[in-house]
């Protein structure tokens, strides 16, 4: 018999129910996490600017509001006594709007939130997605042996929070930072270095004055303009703002209350902290209440979408003296899914999209861009070879490398790929049958270049491979190597890039009606690069990302080294230094020649000279032919009726980083 | 009832503890860890590491010393309440699921709240006109639910939404009330936008619920005290309400427990799709990026709140059947 001391059922359900209402209203009443950061209260630039003929420059709306309220000085303080002037792509903008836009995961900002809201580093891509031109730099020079560049400064520029922009900015990144042994354990980054293995230097940094720099190297390094404009001259590389970082350095705050600090953010050191507070995403500022020098800084933070506002101490201004950017606001949506994404398009809930835009969706687009009210700019991508084929020619088994080292049969591989097949399954025939080449507008390019090797000719390719010496073949007309057994490989290929898959589908059928046995294989990116270290892969296949800008470093193609996935890895090891290793081959005269002519384009001290080698390399290249290009693709971007200033023609992909060239800042919605 | 109750806490302990090392071990099982996987997505990117800076991070990240020390310091720091940093995010992996879980909370509950408001009713209806139209269209309709795919459903009601109802995709705002502070007008917005995911995780819960309820009524409809009290005269409503369904609802208390994990991971792949700021997605992530602490504390929490889920299914259960009271006593 139990005694009932406890409640009986009745009340028990009625205190439940309760509760529970109660929780849903407090969880409702509760304010989330993170609440939206209030607008960032500017302090008074230090430095005295003199103020300029009253009413040169006008400001947004928003901001003037602000300066009524005294939040902010007024706009001819707020931009330096020079600021740069943009030339809009179209007409003079208006001020407003809110951009929505969306990217796959929340801590990379790549893509189109750089196309939006462009970046700001050391140098600019030009325009025309080849040149380089000044950014927070204006100019520079380099010494008669390019073993020092002098970097002039634009002067007079602000901190989104109104700090000047010197270059303490750079010593401090530099000194403190990457020379630190605690930050930085094995040293700044290799870019900012010459030499590799026992003799790699770093560079000297010495501060002439507040707007001059000079960087020392100990061999020549022209080439270092190519890195300036791009990753590694961004924010978080070699400048930092320093009047804001230096909060979180042992250096320049009292040990204890750093120390304080660092555990009331659940963090270990002040590395830690520093970094997150001082975090930039693909070379935007992406941290709230990181000071920042690109157009917008973002305000306020949630699990799944990013806003960011547009920077008061902006230092550019249109033809009209307006203060650039014209958006008010930016706000990035973290949608993990593409579908999704897709869906939100049609639904006409995302402003603009590139990155996430495909070929294969073309029909999706087209079927509902007037009831999303969008509008569809062509342009080009930045691969004038989506899916380059990499065969391993240092394929541990003999044979098959015998088999990839002899020309003819790479000759005959590549005629044998039906390119306009490709093209026509995976993108609609909106791409280009290419063999590997720069676009026509790259400074490499001659014409004729992407004609090399690039015709469908079975026969060719049926004779090549004769000629060869596989011309024995088994009783289902499969060629076979001089032991008898079938050519056959394996083709490694990444998951996550789907166009890569379904292009080598189709190339190995090609290439088996031409008598080879290629088997392709599908896995995980991890372990496929796992495989590449290992010279464990037998062919290959990735995107093919290049601009003039990333070639040198990354041709892809042209380099046993290069690439995430390689042709020459045994080579590419011999070549590094690293002859012990059991996977090191010596390369063949050939392949030493390319590397020598490499460096030596590397170190030209003129363009022209640059350019002759880089030719001589790319001949070279078309007839050794080590990999192949197939389809060239463009790159469609959608975006809203009334976004103006966005040029029809362009280069979008990672390396030129998308349209960070032609001026994001200057994008505005127009209302008639 | 009191000494059950501290045993099963007590059996906590060891449970717990070889939950903890099961998922550690696990989330190591893959090949390579977040750093290899980190430096290919950075290779991908064009950029590179070299070995030193390779090795730097691996000292920064903890990740060349043993399985065991890293295991033991996670532990430890656990439970003192310090669930590590997530390398992915760069943050302390309490902050990450700490702002989620409201969120999470409040969808779990109302998915909860559906599925047994749908089931249940629509259970004892189908067993009471076992056979008749309603009880076939019901359960035809609830099997479907179960048997598509839950992202599936969710992208073909999304669309539906959007071309015939112009409703948004996805998401849990309006871009109106995305930065807006709390007001009545952002919560109406909230659980308009909940309707969705609710209904579709919901559905897949129900068809479940439903056969269940059906089978335990029809058992109970079979029973003597039923014709008694039918014979008494009682109004038929009231006589299924007061007694059959009662006895019937013991399968849901006892599988009430296991919604509490539920309701803290949200489900993943609707999540996932529907794009809801939860911590389904956050965990989905940590997975496939190797990372480590926020990955195995996650799972501990799932695993914890299993344990006291279950601890309430039972207590519950006795509670509400004397059967099993008095069953103790004897």
């Amino acid at each position: 018999m139990s005694t009932k001391s406890s409640m009986d059922r009745r009340t028990f359900l009625k205190m439940t129910a309760l509760t529970a209402a109660a929780t849903l209203a407090q969880a409702c009443g509760a304010p989330t996490a993170q609440e939206p950061a209030a607008a960032p209260v500017a302090q008074a630039p230090t430095a005295d600017i003199a103020a300029g003929p009253p009413s040169q420059y006008s400001e947004a709306p928003m901001l003037t509001e602000r300066v009524s309220a005294g939040l902010l000085p007024p706009v001819e303080q707020r931009l330096p006594s020079v600021p740069e002037v943009l030339v809009p792509v179209e007409e003079v903008g208006q001020y407003g709007g809110t951009v929505n836009i969306a990217i796959g995961n929340a801590n990379a900002l790549f893509g189109d939130p750089q196309a939006i809201m462009g970046t700001e580093l050391i140098l600019r891509i030009g325009p025309d997605f080849s040149s380089i031109i000044g950014g927070l730099v204006e100019s520079w020079e380099f010494n008669a042996d390019a073993t020092e560049q002098i970097l002039y400064l634009r002067q007079g520029l602000m901190w989104s929070d109104g700090a000047p922009f010197t270059a303490d900015a750079f010593m401090f990144a530099w000194n403190d930072l990457w020379l630190n042994p605690e930050y930085a354990p094995s040293g700044p980054p290799s870019t900012w270095s010459t030499g590799s293995g026992a003799s790699r230097a770093y560079m000297e940094v010495e501060k002439i004055d507040d707007y001059t720099l000079r960087f020392k190297f100990a061999d020549p390094y022209p080439l270092i303009v190519l890195q300036e404009c791009f990753y590694p001259g961004s924010q978080g590389g070699i400048w930092q703002p320093n009047h804001y970082a230096q909060q979180f350095h042992p250096a320049y705050t009292d040990p204890d209350d750093l120390e304080t600090m660092v555990k009331d953010a659940n963090f270990e050191i002040w590395t830690q902290l520093l970094n997150n507070r001082c975090r930039v995403g693909s070379t935007i500022p992406a941290q709230i209440d990181l000071p920042g020098m690109t157009a917008f800084i973002r305000v306020s933070d949630a699990p799944d979408f990013h806003t960011y506002e547009r920077n008061p101490y902006y230092w550019k201004v249109d033809t009209a003296g307006n203060q650039l950017p014209y958006f008010d606001k930016v706000v990035v949506h973290v949608i993990a899914d593409r579908e999704v994404a897709d869906a939100k398009l049609i639904a006409g809930e995302l402003d603009f999209t590139g990155r996430q835009a495909q070929l294969k969706n073309m029909e999706l687009y087209q079927a509902n861009m007037d009831a999303a009210n969008l509008k569809l700019k062509m342009w080009q991508s930045s691969f004038p070879g989506k899916t380059v084929v990499v065969p391993n020619l240092t394929h541990k088994d003999p044979q098959v490398s015998a088999f990839f080292q002899n020309k003819d049969v790479r000759h005959a591989l590549s005629v044998a790929i039906n390119r306009d097949e490709i093209n026509e399954a995976i993108y609609f025939g909106l791409g280009e049958p290419r063999q590997w080449a720069g676009w026509p507008d790259s400074k490499y390019y001659r014409a004729g270049d992407e004609t090399n090797w690039a015709q469908y000719d079975p026969d060719l390719a049926n004779e090549l491979l004769n000629q060869a010496g596989y011309d024995q073949k088994d009783s289902e007309g499969y060629r076979l190597f001089p032991d008898g057994s079938r050519v056959s490989w394996v083709t490694q290929l990444d998951t996550e890039q789907a166009d890569v898959l379904s292009a080598m589908e189709l190339v190995v059928e090609q290439w088996r009606a031409v008598g080879l046995e290629p088997n392709a294989r599908s896995m995980n990116r991890t372990l496929l690069i796992e495989l590449v270290d290992a010279n464990d892969v037998g062919m290959s296949a990735w995107e093919g990302d290049i601009s003039d800008i990333t070639w040198v470093w990354n041709s892809r193609l042209n380099h046993p080294a290069h690439g995430n996935v390689r042709w020459g890895r045994a080579w590419e090891l011999w070549l590094n230094g690293d002859t012990e290793n059991e996977l090191a081959q010596e390369p063949p005269e050939e392949i030493k020649w390319v590397d020598e002519r490499w460096q030596a384009m590397i170190s030209a001290l003129t363009d022209e000279e640059h350019v002759a080698i880089a030719r001589e390399l790319w001949d070279w290249f078309y007839d050794y032919l080590p990999g192949f290009g197939t389809v060239g693709t463009p790159q469609p971007i959608l975006m809203k009726k009334n976004f103006t200033n966005f040029p029809d023609a362009g280069v979008w992909g990672f390396s030129v980083i998308r349209a960070v060239p032609v001026h994001p800042e200057q994008f505005f919605y127009k209302q008639s | 009832m009191h000494a059950y109750i501290i045993r099963r806490l007590l059996q906590f302990i060891p449970t717990l503890f070889l939950i903890s090392v099961v998922s550690f071990t696990i989330i190591q099982l893959p090949p390579g860890d977040y750093l290899t996987t980190y430096v290919a997505n950075l290779r991908a990117a064009g950029e590179d590491l070299t070995q030193e800076e390779i090795a730097a991070l691996q000292t920064y990240y903890g990740l060349n010393e043993s399985v065991y020390v890293q295991y033991y310091k996670w532990i430890t720091n656990f439970l003192s309440g310090d669930m590590g940093q997530s390398f992915y995010w760069q943050r302390p992996v309490s902050e990450l699921i700490g702002e989620r879980i409201v969120l999470t909370m409040v969808m779990s509950f109302l998915t909860l709240i559906f599925v047994y408001a749908v089931a249940i009713p629509i259970g004892v209806f189908s067993a009471v006109r076992q056979y008749s139209i309603p009880d076939y269209i019901v359960t035809f309709l609830g099997f479907i639910g179960l048997a598509t795919p839950n992202f599936l459903l969710a992208l073909i009601l999304m669309y539906i939404g959007i071309k015939y109802f112009g409703a948004g995709a996805g998401g849990l705002f309006s871009p109106e009330y995305l930065d807006a502070p709390w007001s009545a007008a952002r919560v109406w917005d909230m659980l308009k936008h909940m309707v969705l995911p609710v209904i579709i995780v919901g559905t897949a819960g129900t068809a479940g619920t439903i056969r269940v309820m059906r089978a335990t009524t029809l058992d109970e409809l079979g029973r003597p005290y039923v014709d008694t009290a039918r014979s008494k005269g009682m109004k038929e409503s009231d006589l299924i309400l007061k007694y059959p369904v009662r006895v019937a609802l013991n399968p849901i208390l006892s599988t009430i427990g296991w919604q509490l994990p539920q309701i803290v991971s949200g489900t993943v792949l609707v999540a996932l799709v529907l794009n809801l700021p939860t911590t389904g997605p956050l965990l989905w992530r940590a997975l496939m990026a190797q990372d480590m602490y926020l990955a195995a504390s996650f799972i501990m929490i799932l695993s914890s709140l299993t344990l006291v889920g279950t601890l309430i299914s039972d207590i519950l259960l006795a509670w509400v059947d004397p059967r099993i009271r008095y069953g103790e006593l004897e």
